[in-house]
């Protein structure tokens, strides 16, 4: 059962991810790397916070997203004014700063050796034992997640957005700021991988630099290229899909070095094949441009 | 030690200038980010080493074979991949996805095929003269380092002269601009072809002198010298080729100096800090005169 919620859990926390990206990739047309050094942010302020600090559960979400934000911003201002293959390098080079700090700097995080012992969360006052209790309130955050994301689609923000990955000249000329905009959708997405490192950070009770590689950057990419760039419910569909296919790997009963390889493969084939034959994805009707 | 550094940025910053190189070629010529040059690299490296340590076959065939292995791998990449691509008329950033997922499913072929371990580089019978150590004042130098180095000018000199040649004129002009490349008659095809195998055989030259080397291959490494590569082509220059290799020497020396003042673990974050600043306030490179095309 504890198996289950925490699959469940790791459901939840990549449908953030992915719908955070997503945002990103569907609406101002920029394809990051940071996901990971975001998401690993947030872990890791979760795990520093509630060591030492033990504060409230949604303290420590809200402060998770909020950091993730301002560091990312901070770092990847420059390219936000440029296009394409420069931002997801610099986004590149930011994740591993942040592999960098993670693994080097420590007094802090410890080096390889992570952040262990983090305790239960601490939602209004209570300490929440109970997994399914904790699962049930993820799933309410997810919902809320999806909600907003949603709602900022449809919004004249989210319209706005659908023409500058349209024509951004064209809206330009509209007289909107297009590096204002990107840089509210990025903010967007990096809120939303902060969040996702704190759950990651309570589910998991541990920290560690492995497990905000790029890999992990891939994986969720992976997800918002299968389910379709700019579609909230392709999203979530490419989660659920990539999900089971990366659970299902390891029930095979392959050797644990070669389900890793296969599983690495499956998601790089989904890259290079989509992009081939689907580039808008499974449900999506916008094509990466 | 100021000359020590000096000579191991030097000897690694030809390792750079070499993939970088191949790595503009692509991207000036096809507008392609092949971020799957960095698995073309590890691969190399590891058919140099199945043929220097497992076949021991002697070192210029050995060299020669794996320059030819690499740039087979660039013309597969080429075929299955980016043709495709370009019948559908794909934008930049989806060949710049797709070839990350390449590069992702070869880096893990690779690892199954040779094994996820650190592989250990023996040469037979040159063994003993090329790690001897020789002293230039205070520094030292190994004879492999020095190879690096003086393979690196032979291989540099070679392309300055192949870009002379008709093939080399052809795929400068279609860098320049295919659609009057492909009015003018010339087989656009056949030189895309021709620079992807051009490329990848200069990553595959640098595969085999770093492993040389360093006497070490792993599936992983391509990723890092594919981060070092694509740092030194844009805080060199997308204009021209030359200024591809002199951001590549100039990582390689960076690369040294930081670890000299500052500290080994810190050398990325430098080079990252660097990266920015040239994105920031000259983002034509520091060598390149007018801007590259974004976001093709």
């Amino acid at each position: 059962m504890s198996v289950i919620l925490s699959i469940l859990i790791q459901l939840c926390m990549y449908s953030i991810l992915a719908l955070g990206l997503n945002m990103l990739v569907g609406y101002s047309g920029l394809v990051s790397s940071a996901t990971a050094a975001l998401f690993g942010i947030g872990g890791y302020l979760t795990a520093l916070f509630a060591l030492h600090y033990k504060l409230d559960f949604f303290v420590i979400l809200i402060a998770g997203g909020v950091f993730a934000a301002v560091l990312g911003v901070l770092v990847s201002l420059p390219a936000l004014r440029l296009k394409g293959d420069y931002f997801f390098i610099t986004t590149m080079g930011f994740t591993w700063i942040i592999t960098n700090i993670m693994t080097n700097w420590m007094q802090v995080t410890r080096g390889p050796n992570g952040l262990t012992g983090i305790p239960s969360p601490l939602v209004f006052g209570q300490v929440l034992n109970s997994r399914f209790l904790f699962f049930i309130l993820i799933l309410i955050i997810t919902a809320l997640c999806i909600f907003v994301a949603n709602r900022v689609c449809t919004s004249p923000f989210g319209r706005a957005l659908k023409g500058m990955r349209e024509d951004d000249i064209a809206l330009e000329a509209l007289g909107k700021n297009i590096t204002a905009f990107r840089v509210k959708t990025f903010v967007f997405y990096a809120i939303y991988c902060g969040m996702a490192g704190t759950i990651y950070a309570y589910n998991m009770r541990f920290v560690d630099p492995t497990a905000f590689t790029s890999d992990e950057s891939i994986f969720v990419l992976s997800m918002v290229v299968l389910g379709g760039v700019g579609s909230i419910k392709g999203t979530l569909v490419g989660v659920l899909v990539l999900g089971i296919i990366s659970e299902g790997v390891r029930y095979v009963g392959l050797p644990a070095s070669i389900a890793f390889q296969a599983r690495q493969i499956i998601y790089g084939l989904i890259l290079v094949l989509f992009m081939i034959f689907r580039p808008q994805g499974l449900l999506g009707q916008y094509k990466i441009t | 030690m100021l000359i020590q550094t000096l000579v191991n940025g030097i000897s690694l910053g030809s390792a750079y200038a070499l993939t970088a190189l191949g790595f503009a070629i692509i991207y000036r010529t096809l507008g392609i980010f092949h971020f799957a040059h960095g698995s073309v690299y590890a691969f190399s490296a590891h058919v140099a080493y199945s043929l220097i340590t497992l076949v021991k076959m002697p070192l210029i065939p050995s060299v020669l074979l794996t320059m030819l292995a690499g740039g087979i791998l660039g013309m597969i990449i080429n075929f299955l991949i980016y043709e495709p691509l370009k019948r559908h008329a794909s934008s930049g950033q989806v060949y710049m996805i797709a070839s990350m997922g390449a590069s992702i499913v070869l880096q893990n072929l690779i690892a199954t095929a040779w094994g996820a371990i650190t592989k250990v580089l023996v040469l037979p019978n040159l063994e003993t003269s090329l790690y001897n150590i020789h002293h230039i004042g205070s520094a030292v130098i190994t004879m492999a380092q020095l190879l690096v180095v003086i393979v690196t000018v032979v291989a540099l000199a070679t392309i300055a002269l192949f870009s002379k040649s008709m093939i080399g004129l052809s795929i400068i002009a279609l860098g320049n601009d295919s659609e009057v490349a492909e009015n003018l008659g010339m087989k656009v095809k056949a030189i895309r072809y021709i620079t992807l195998a051009v490329g990848s055989a200069l990553a595959a030259l640098s595969a085999v002198l770093v492993s040389i080397d360093l006497r070490a291959v792993d599936s992983a490494m391509g990723v890092p010298i594919m981060l070092m590569t694509i740092i030194a082509v844009i805080v060199g220059g997308t204009a021209n080729f030359g200024a591809a290799i002199a951001g590549g020497y100039l990582i390689g020396l960076i690369k040294n100096f930081g670890i000299w003042a500052i500290s080994a673990e810190w050398d990325n974050t430098l080079l990252f800090i660097m990266l920015v600043l040239v994105i920031m306030f000259k983002p034509a490179g520091l060598f390149g005169r007018k801007i590259s095309k974004l976001g093709r």
